[in-house]
């Protein structure tokens, strides 16, 4: 139980931490980390609105582009921040408290925070305006949870193979650019082709959106997706990340 | 009590050889002891230290804790430099479950850091750094204070009240402070040791361990 106080402790300071250095002291720092992903998540679903008219059964091309693209956004977030994260925070592991865990866990539960906060306020703010409300908010909140969770195994694993592998960091970045096309963010697998669907459903990311879709647009697009098939994966990168985590902690020099 | 085991550490080297910084060390502090370790430059004194608070592993042999030890205190260690001294303060005053605001005046009366108390700690010098870092961890209040000597190196006055500070703390209290100078070890401590060839050598009396040390 002192252990986890303890650890509680640690990445409560962490979190305070990380929100002064990323917000700055002012309170339009706090803001900006709030409207940066929110006006690219609208921007985005005007471009779809104003290419895709009509849409697709009745889903508004708007509300479409901001579902993909806010939980996109996190995924990508998370990741590039994870590339080098270890290196750049060396300096707090002189406090023998600091595991690489928490360090790790309060800059996902941050991002994680964020990415909830502006999905939030862009449902609520087309719930207002296009007089839309989500089909199903468990499902919509379930799909972001399981995609957030998956995104922090992933981040662990990348955090660890950047502080082994300097090599690995500059392919991070690339690379989720690469990756929007076969995520499912964009792309309803509702219109692919049979054998397509296939393929693409086995990368667990389309599962999460098109989860998210289900919770938002309902009967309006049919939705494919498998949430133990999602959880597998889960599981599989939370637990590698950890290993990588702690075969990486000797290795770090100071 | 800080207990090192038959503690070896080995660095893989970019041909692949190895090289051992710490060669088997044996070493027991005990409450009040104030032990100064001398080593000429890349002797490992820095990865002693390092050893001794836990924050870097061994390759074998172990650290055992049974009093609470702080940070190996050197130039910038354990902060983040584009935050305040101010926002250092606060966060690491968390990190150890003390109350900020308590550790904050402590911080400002001993450091005497002024203005600058809210400016990046990027922009300080070394001897302001040392002050920030000194009364920090005095504030926080550890049974053991591990020290590099930059941090206790500074301007007459603030090294006269670090010594009269630790002096009044250390009869149930520890410090080990690793330094090339004789001086600075002979101002804090009361026994001193060698770090040589990755071997401790532990002597009782100071002039004999700055004799040995002088003949490397």
């Amino acid at each position: 139980m002192l252990g986890f106080r303890m650890q509680g402790r640690v990445i409560y300071a962490l979190l305070l931490r990380e929100m002064t250095t990323r917000f700055g002291r002012d309170q339009i720092g706090f803001l900006w980390v709030f409207f940066e992903p929110a006006i690219l998540a609208i921007a985005i679903g005007t471009l779809k609105h104003l290419l895709d008219r009509g849409g697709q059964h009745g889903v508004p091309p708007f509300m479409f582009g901001v579902i993909g693209y806010a939980p996109y956004f996190a995924f990508r977030g998370m990741i590039n921040q994870a590339a080098g994260a270890l290196t750049a925070n060396m300096t707090l592991l002189y406090h023998k408290q600091v595991k690489l865990l928490d360090i790790m866990l309060a800059r996902g539960l941050l991002q994680s925070g964020v990415v909830t906060v502006v999905l939030f306020v862009v449902i609520t703010g087309a719930v207002w305006f296009i007089g839309m409300t989500p089909h199903s908010v468990p499902t919509l909140v379930g799909g972001l949870m399981l995609m957030l969770m998956y995104s922090y195994g992933l981040a662990m694993l990348v955090a660890a193979a950047t502080a082994a592998f300097e090599f690995t960091d500059r392919i991070i970045h690339p690379l989720t650019y690469l990756a929007l096309p076969f995520s499912g963010a964009f792309i309803p697998m509702h219109a692919l082709p049979p054998t397509w669907r296939e393929l693409f459903l086995l990368n667990p990311q389309p599962h999460f959106h098109e989860m998210m879709r289900d919770g938002m647009f309902g009967d309006l697009l049919p939705a494919y997706y498998d949430v133990p098939y999602a959880l597998g994966w889960i599981v599989a990168v939370n637990l590698l990340g950890l290993y990588a985590l702690s075969a990486v902690r000797p290795k770090l020099e100071h | 009590m800080l207990f090192l085991d038959n503690v070896t550490k080995r660095y893989k080297m970019r041909d692949g050889s190895w090289h051992t910084v710490l060669d088997g060390i044996t070493a027991l502090i005990r409450p009040g002891d104030a032990v100064g370790i001398l080593g000429r430059n890349g002797a490992g004194k820095s990865t002693l230290i390092r050893t001794m608070a836990r924050v870097e592993y061994p390759s074998s042999g172990r650290v055992e804790h049974r009093m609470s030890v702080s940070w190996p205190l050197g130039f910038g260690v354990g902060l983040q430099n584009t935050m305040s001294g101010a926002d250092n303060v606060r966060f690491i005053s968390r990190l150890y479950g003390r109350d900020p605001d308590e550790i904050m005046d402590f911080v400002e009366d001993f450091a005497e850091l002024g203005d600058y108390m809210r400016m990046p700690t990027k922009t300080y010098s070394s001897g302001m750094m040392g002050r920030l870092q000194f009364g920090l961890s005095l504030a926080i209040d550890f049974d053991c204070y591990l020290i590099d000597e930059a941090t206790a190196t500074g301007d007459s006055r603030f090294v006269e009240r670090a010594r009269q500070m630790l002096a009044a703390r250390t009869r149930d209290r520890a410090i080990i402070m690793v330094s090339h100078q004789a001086n600075t070890i002979r101002s804090y401590c009361r026994t001193a040791a060698v770090l040589n060839e990755g071997k401790l050598t532990f002597y009782e009396d100071m002039d004999e361990a700055f004799a040995a040390y002088e003949a490397l």
